[in-house]
Order: C-alpha cells, then structure tokens, then sequence
C-alpha cells in the first residue's frame, strides 16, 4: 500500500528520533492496521538503509518477558559484532498484543507486570527500544504498566487515512420488516399507509392502531435510509402510544428515535432516548428490548470513541440474547462485538466475532443480518491487507443489500469496494465507486454516512495530486458536517483542508483551517486533532 | 325436575360445562359472583368506546366456575364484539403449551372466525398468511408448501400446523425453532388481521379458557417470561391464569403487563371467624344449585348441610361429592343421600388429599389456619394449585383450609397447638 503525506511525516519524525537518540529510548508505534504496520515497517527500513542496525525482537504468549529477552540478546553473537563494529543499533519489538493476552493468577497480563516491575533494568540497555502495538494494547499499558509507560518519549500514533461507514448496524428491534426486500418493504408501505387512510375516513379513532402503523411505517423509511421521514413516524407513534399509556410500544418508539439519532449523527440525543427506553423496558422486564436497547448503547458509545465501554454493553447484550434464546439478537451482539474489537485494532479477533455472527444470520434466514456480517468481514480483511478476501465479501454484502432493497448498505458496501481498490493502488476506480456511492445515499438523505464518503473521494483526488479537487470535496464535506453537528468529523477535515492548502503552498491559508482545526480540537478535548493542528503550525512557522 | 336418585347421578356431572339451554336452566346467580361479571362486562364495554387494547387476566380456582362464567360473558357481549372464545385444548397439547403455541392458536381462531362470518381480509393479507404457513410446513415436512393459492380464506397450512402440533410432540418443537426467531411475523400477522377485522367496525375480543390449566412452570414461563408477547396482539384478550402464580414472587412483575386480574371468587359458605360463623347467603346458594336440579327433598337435611360444609363453596367439589354419593345410595340401594354416605364419600376425598401433601406443606398449613392471610410465598403456590387452600373474597381476601384438608389436619392432631 501507498504511505500518505501524514504517514510520511511522522516517519520523518520517528527517522529524527532515531538518530539523535544515543542512550535508552522508549518509544511507541500505535497502529491498528497489520496492512499499514507493515507499509511503516518497510519503509524505514528502506531509509536507515545501513545507518542503524535494527533487532528485531518477538515476543508471544510463551516469551513475555521483555527485559528477559533483552538480556539474553545482549549475549548473543550477532549483537557484538554489530557493536564491535560500532554500529547503533534499536530494538523493534513485535508482537507485545499477542503477548499481553497471557494473563497471571490475579488476571493481570504477565508481560504487563513483568515491564512495570523490571523498569530499572532497562536503564542497562542503551538503545533504542520501539514498540509496536495497537491501541488495545495501548490501553491495557496505560491500565497495567503505567510506570514504564511513563519513561516513553513518544507514541507514534499511526491511522489508516480512511473512514468507513458509522456503524450501521443499529438493532431495529423485534419486528419483522426487517427481513422483508424492496418490493414487500414498498407492498408494506402501501398497506399501513392503506390502513391509515381508510380508518382516517371511516372516522374511527383508534390509538393504538396508530401507533403500531406509523411505527412500522417508520421502520421502512429508516430501513430504507430515510432518516429524517423515519424521525417524523416515530415522534408520531410515540404520541400515540403515551397518549394510551402502552409503556412496551413508548419504549420500542424511544429505542427506535435513538437509532435515528444516530443516523443523523446526533449520538448525546440518542443515548437519552435509549436510556429512557431502557428504565421502561426493565420496568416492563422486556428482556428482548432490553438487549436491543444496551445493544444500541454500545453501537452510540463506539461512535462517540468510547470502545471499552461499548464493549461492555455489548457483552451485556450478548448474555441477555444468551438467557432468552434471541437469535437474531445474538448474531447483531457478536456482530457489534466484532465491529468494536476492529476498532481497538484487534483484527483477528473481530473476524471470529463476525464469522460467528455470520453463522446464526444463515441459520435463521436473517439476510439484513447475513449482509451486515459479510460486510463487516470484508472490512476487517481490508484491515489485515487482505485485499482480495475484502472485495470479495464486501461484494457478496453488496448483492444481499441489492436484493433486500438496503439502499444504505449498498451505498455503503459500495464505499466499502472503493477503498479496497484504493487500497490495490487503483484510485481511478476507487473514485468510481465512492460516486456510486454518493448518488444512492444522496438519494436517502443519509447524510451521516455520505459525508464520509465525500470525505474519502476528497482523499482520493489528494492522492491523485488533484488538490484543487480535494479541496473542493473537503469543503463539500464540511458544510454537512456542521449541518449534523459533527464537530469531530469537523475537526478532522479542516486539518485535512490545512493540509491540502499547505502541500499547494498556500500557507497563510493552510495556518488558517489549523487553528480552526486546532479549535475544535481543544474543545471535544481530542488530542489527536490538537497534536496534529501544533505540529504542522509549529513547523510551518519555524 | 329429578325425582329419582339415578337423576342425580345425570343431573351432577363436575365435568360438564352448562351451555345454552342448560345456562338458562340451571345457572344460579350469586351477588358475589354477578357483581364480578358485571365488572368485567362493563370493563369491555368501556373499551368499546376507548378502543382499548385491554388484556384480563382471569382467575379462580379449578371447579369455582370459571368457563360458565365465560360462557355467559360470551353469550352477553356477542352481539357487540367479533368474539373469538376457545378451549385452548382444542388445539394445544396440555402437558405443553408456550407463547409462541398461544399466539399461533390466536390467529388460527380468528381467522377461521372470520370465514365463519365472511369477513373479507384481502388479499395482501392472505397471501402472506399463506406465505408464511407455508414456510413453515416447508421446514418442517422438507416439502413443498400445500399453495391452496389465494381462494382459499383460511389458509389450509396453518390447520393442518395446528393439527399436527396437538398429536407430534417433534413437530411442536420444530414449529417453535422456526417461529421463535421471527415472533414478531406472527404478531404482525395477528395484528393485520385483527385491523382487517376490525374495519367492519366490530372489535376483537378473544378468550382463551382453560390455560390455567397447564402446570405451574409453563404458566410461569408463559405469562412471566413472555408477557410482553401475550399483550402485544392489539386487540382485547382475556387470558385464564392459575391462581396459583398470585401468591409466586414474580406475581407484581405479571400484574404490571396486563391491564388487570379478576379473580372468579369461591363460593363463601362461612365467614373469616371459621365455620362457627356461617354465610347463609352463600350456602343458600349452594342449595338452589341442588334445588334447580333435583328436589331437595332427596336428601337427609343434614346430609346437604354437611355437603355443603365439606365442599369448600368450590361447586365443581359441590358437585362432585353429591354425585359420588348418589353412586353409593344406588349401591347401597337407599332411595335418598343421608349423612352416613356422604361422609363416607368425604372421607374418599381425604385419602386423595392426603397423598398430596408433604411435611413442609403441614407447616404452612396450620399457618393459613391461623392466619387466614393470603401472602406471597412459593410453598403456597402449589396449595392453591391443588386447592388444599382456597381463597375467598370479602372486601379483602382472604384464604382457608379446604374443609378436608383441615379435618386430615384435626384428625393428626394438628389444630389446636
């Protein structure tokens, strides 16, 4: 795969520390991606060339010992004579992930307990020592290592310059809608709005009918990725079912609000709604809707970044499925489950989560749920650089959602093909695909998920060195982002803008969109936007 | 009207419901009782009015009169609702019944309810019915659906499911496999249809008796584990409840999902004080029952007293110690019931309500005996169920020994410590 300027910039940085540094050294590389691990890792190889003479050092489940095996290196041939020829030499230390697993009597990780406890031993090895982790593990460091973490210089922090689809994968509940295609979708319109009329003129008032109605009718628009027509049926259903007090149908309306919410990208407003939902539901001792709705929690937490307790509400979820014998309600946890350990860069372990999901999705005829975990799978395998695996899955999401009437997964799984061709180095048909894309959500009105898409094709032209054009989406991109309030999405593509401006030599407007960047930044307190916007300020003033 | 023993024999079957002609003939009204019915009846009617989804929970104990006074609701209220009222053992298999088997015998009765009275429930309706039976009978026979296409009202796969789930035990559970995951097609399903229905301007109201007849854990599983599915169909339901599950811990949860409990009271042949107080309003009662059937005059006046004493007001009891001692003045060639036989049925009756109690049951027994509360306790629950307690209504409730079981406990010498 390509490096992007982003990546190749802090190469440039981790390539100074490298040189300067004459004595011990800690630092990291965060980066959840094998594919992109192993781009990173090839190119500073490449630059060193013979100037720095790197070990690698590989730890696992059975050596994780750390200082241990940085002794017994010490020993070895191979060490002295790079010495005696007086050659630096760094320590690359691979497979640490693999090696926190291994979990002591108390359930700490042994590799963990051993690097906080052995800390003064380091001092004895006068390297450079970088560690190469995801941010799973990065988190665990910060929790159980935090003494040795201390002793870093830096954590080079590593992202694939991608975005894939929200998490689309909110659970709809119990209704049945859900496994219907376009046409039975279309049919059921038809009727329920059928039902509402003739009621309408046969002058009878019934509440709770109104309710149910217009709760479905909302399920096919949000099904089919009218959001913002879907919002309207709930708030009306919702009317209805308080109006007669039916505390089951305000809950599943509630639930049903929230998902919308966070399909427009207004997650603080969804997470009430399922919170609400959720004191009813356990009131009721509705267990089924309560796993849906800590299930939705889960999908609200991961968009707002928060993956460890997302995945505590997901495992809640999975045990509640578990207890009822919900099936569906099983695949969607396992499937949600998944999603988030891809996001904590543990790759190997979404793909079990997904291919379990995957399972129960054929088991039970569940074809929303089918496209969902293929899909989900082939993203996964994007991320482990298997390309080929990815478009094939991603393609097979792509039929599903085509014969289901999914518009949003297909605009979605459309995405989705273009960046693994993007990924193959073929960017004119990556660019192909995120347009298909763009007219299919356009046309449902997601904008949540087309601006990520438009996000992507302005990467794509960048790439292309059409900046111009790059531009131009950037921009596009922006004016919806502040339209659903996305401050985070916000924040990242003005420094995108920064950035495109500066590669085009326009500094004056590059230092602009930084600081608004830089801005944002300070205020959703995410350091990632704030480290980036005071970097590239900082150089360019220097 | 009888005058001959054999009559009797005829005349007081516990196991026959009065229907029809024999409603008219035979029912006795009771204040307690009436006020009852008129409460419930008058509970539906309101939800005419409101539209109401209501579901009722009915209860009392086995043999208290439960269905007749079913039958009469239905025969009061059927020219204002689509009333669909059923013995869900005409399609469910006793010793096995859950929620998804409840709400599928729901939409085989309404529909074949419908037919009867030519509802026309379109087309787009029925062909997902069928679809849907269809699937279903394909998964679980391996074959090709039936089809019976679009002409026919009542699709002939759901019967044919229906049929095949009362006999086959592995049937049943491969018809649950399939529907369990997609409850929520059956309840649209449900809920079409009753929209269909109901366009013509009548409302649903469907009564199933006889559920609370399965065991105690199915009818926790049923109505705890699964209210939210039972209350889902948007129509009025009355659903019969043990009433044995009101003293389970899980009883206040049960309450909250359905709309309220009425409880079909036993007849109180005495006050709360004990049998030293009789309720003559009641045990006259008891007698009409006798007197609308057979001239009193065929029993010894002691002995019908004594009947009554030991029925417990539980008139299916009532009933059935008068019929098992006209079987034995028949045998014993008397022409009339005095005491010495019906004490000699009662003491039958002993020896099979023994055998249904445990050490820990005694304990709770003698308790109920001073107390006379009613309170939540699992131990209690299986005592209401084989009705060694029962329960009665006066503006509170309250609970007693059955007759026989509290002479088996005066007999061991149980009561007066």
């Amino acid at each position: 795969m390509e490096l992007t300027s982003d990546h190749l910039s802090k190469l440039d940085e981790m390539m100074t520390l490298l040189s300067i540094s004459d004595d011990l050294t800690i630092a990291f590389v965060c980066c959840n991606e094998p594919v992109l691990c192993h781009a990173l890792d090839n190119e500073i190889r490449k630059r060193l060339g013979n100037e720095i003479f790197i070990y690698d050092i590989r730890m696992n489940t059975d050596s994780t010992n750390l200082i241990q095996i940085l002794q017994d290196v010490i020993q070895l041939d191979l060490y002295n004579t790079q010495k005696k020829e007086n050659k630096k030499i760094a320590f690359f230390v691979f497979g640490l992930d693999d090696a926190i697993e291994k979990k002591n009597q108390e359930g700490k990780s042994e590799a963990l307990v051993q690097l906080n406890m052995m800390r003064e031993e380091f001092l004895n090895i006068n390297h450079t020592i970088i560690l190469w982790i995801n941010s799973a593990s990065l988190y665990m460091i910060l929790k159980e290592a935090q003494d040795f973490f201390s002793w870093r210089t830096t954590v080079f922090e590593f992202e694939l310059e991608r975005k894939e689809q929200v998490n689309m994968v909110a659970d709809f509940g119990d209704t049945d809608l859900q496994f219907l295609d376009k046409k039975e979708l279309e049919e059921r319109w038809n009727y329920y709005t059928g039902f509402l009329k003739e009621y309408q003129e046969k002058g009878i008032k019934d509440d709770s009918k109104f309710a149910d109605w217009n709760y479905n009718l909302g399920v096919i628009k949000l099904l089919t990725g009218y959001a913002y027509q879907a919002l309207k049926y709930f708030e009306e259903s919702l009317g209805f079912s308080k109006k007669i007090g039916d505390k089951i149908g305000t809950a599943n309306s509630l639930g049903s609000l929230g998902n919308v919410y966070i399909y427009i990208g207004q997650v603080d407003k969804a997470i009430e709604c399922y919170e609400n939902a959720l004191v009813i539901s356990r009131e009721m001792r509705d267990r089924c809707n309560e796993g849906n709705l800590l299930g939705n929690l889960g999908l609200a937490y991961i968009n707002l970044g928060e993956v460890e307790k997302a995945i505590e509400y997901h495992k809640k979820a999975l045990a509640i499925s578990r207890e009822i014998g919900d099936l569906r309600g099983e695949g969607a946890d396992l499937g949600n489950i998944g999603r988030a350990y891809r996001n904590l860069g543990q790759v190997e372990k979404a793909i079990e989560y997904h291919e379990k999901a995957l399972v129960i999705a054929r088991e039970i005829g569940d074809y929303r749920g089918e496209e969902t975990d293929l899909g989900n799978l082939g993203v996964a395998y994007s991320y482990l650089g298997q390309v080929e695996k990815a478009i094939k899955y991603c393609e097979k999401a792509l039929v599903i959602s085509r014969e289901i009437g999914n518009l949003r997964g297909e605009g979605n799984w459309l995405g989705s093909l273009g960046l693994a061709y993007s990924d193959l180095g073929q960017v004119e048909k990556a660019i192909e695909y995120y347009k298909k894309a763009l007219v299919i959500l356009r046309e449902i009105g997601d904008q949540r998920n087309e601006v990520v898409w438009i996000g992507n094709l302005g990467n794509a032209y960048n790439r292309q060195g059409q900046v111009e054009k790059a531009i131009e989406y950037y921009e596009r991109a922006l004016v919806i982002l502040k339209e659903i309030d996305d401050k985070w999405g916000e924040g990242n593509v003005l420094g995108n803008l920064g950035s495109a401006y500066r590669n085009q030599g326009q500094l004056e407007k590059a230092i602009e969109y930084y600081e608004q960047a830089l801005l944002i930044g300070k205020e959703i307190k995410d350091q990632r936007i704030i480290n980036f916007c005071e970097e590239n300020l900082n150089s360019i003033r220097s | 009207m009888a005058e001959n023993i054999r009559d009797i024999y005829h005349l007081f079957n516990p196991d026959a419901v009065l229907l029809n002609d024999d409603l008219e003939k035979y029912y006795v009204e009771i204040d307690q009782n009436e006020i009852n019915i008129k409460d419930l009846q008058i509970r539906l009617e309101l939800g005419l009015e409101t539209k109401e989804t209501i579901k009722l929970l009915f209860t009392g104990h086995r043999g208290s009169g439960k269905t007749t006074t079913l039958n009469r609701l239905v025969s009061n209220l059927d020219d204002q609702f689509f009333i669909v009222h059923y013995n869900v053992f005409d399609l469910l298999d006793q010793n096995d019944v859950n929620y998804t088997d409840v709400l599928f015998s729901i939409l085989t009765k309404m529909l074949e309810k419908a037919e009867m009275k030519e509802i026309d429930l379109g087309k787009t309706l029925l062909k997902r019915v069928n679809n849907w039976g269809n699937s279903i009978i394909e998964s679980i026979t391996q074959e090709k659906g039936v089809g019976g296409g679009i002409g026919l009202k009542i699709p002939f796969s759901l019967l044919e499911i229906m049929g095949r789930m009362k006999s086959e035990n592995t049937t049943r559970s491969e018809v649950r496999k399939e529907i369990e995951p997609r409850v929520s097609e059956l309840i649209s399903i449900i809920n079409d249809t009753i929209s269909e229905i109901e366009k013509t301007g009548e409302q649903v109201l469907i009564i199933i008796d006889n559920l609370e007849k399965i065991d105690s854990d199915k009818a926790l599983h049923l109505f705890y584990h699964h209210a939210t599915q039972l209350t889902q169909p948007l129509c009025k339901i009355i659903y019969t409840f043990p009433i044995s599950l009101k003293s389970s811990d899980n009883f206040m949860q049960i309450k909250i999902n359905f709309s309220d409990v009425f409880i079909h009271p036993n007849i109180k042949i005495h006050e709360r004080e004990g049998p030293e107080h009789p309720y003559p309003k009641g045990r006259e009662f008891m007698k009409e029952i006798v007197s609308k059937r057979v001239s009193p005059d065929m029993f010894e006046p002691d002995a019908l007293e004594y009947i009554i004493d030991m029925s417990g007001g539980v008139v299916r009891e009532f009933i059935r110690i008068i019929r098992d001692s006209a079987v034995r003045a028949i045998t014993r060639k008397k022409d009339l019931i005095d005491k010495d036989i019906a004490v000699e049925v009662v003491n039958g009756l002993k020896n099979i309500y023994q055998a249904q109690l445990s050490d820990e049951d005694y304990k709770v027994l003698m308790e109920v005996h001073q107390t006379k509360d009613i309170k939540r306790d699992e131990q209690l629950v299986g005592l209401l169920h084989n009705l060694s307690v029962l329960e009665y209504r006066n503006e509170r409730s309250w609970c007693d020994l059955n007759p026989i079981v509290r002479a088996i406990l005066d007999e061991k010498n149980l009561l007066h410590k």
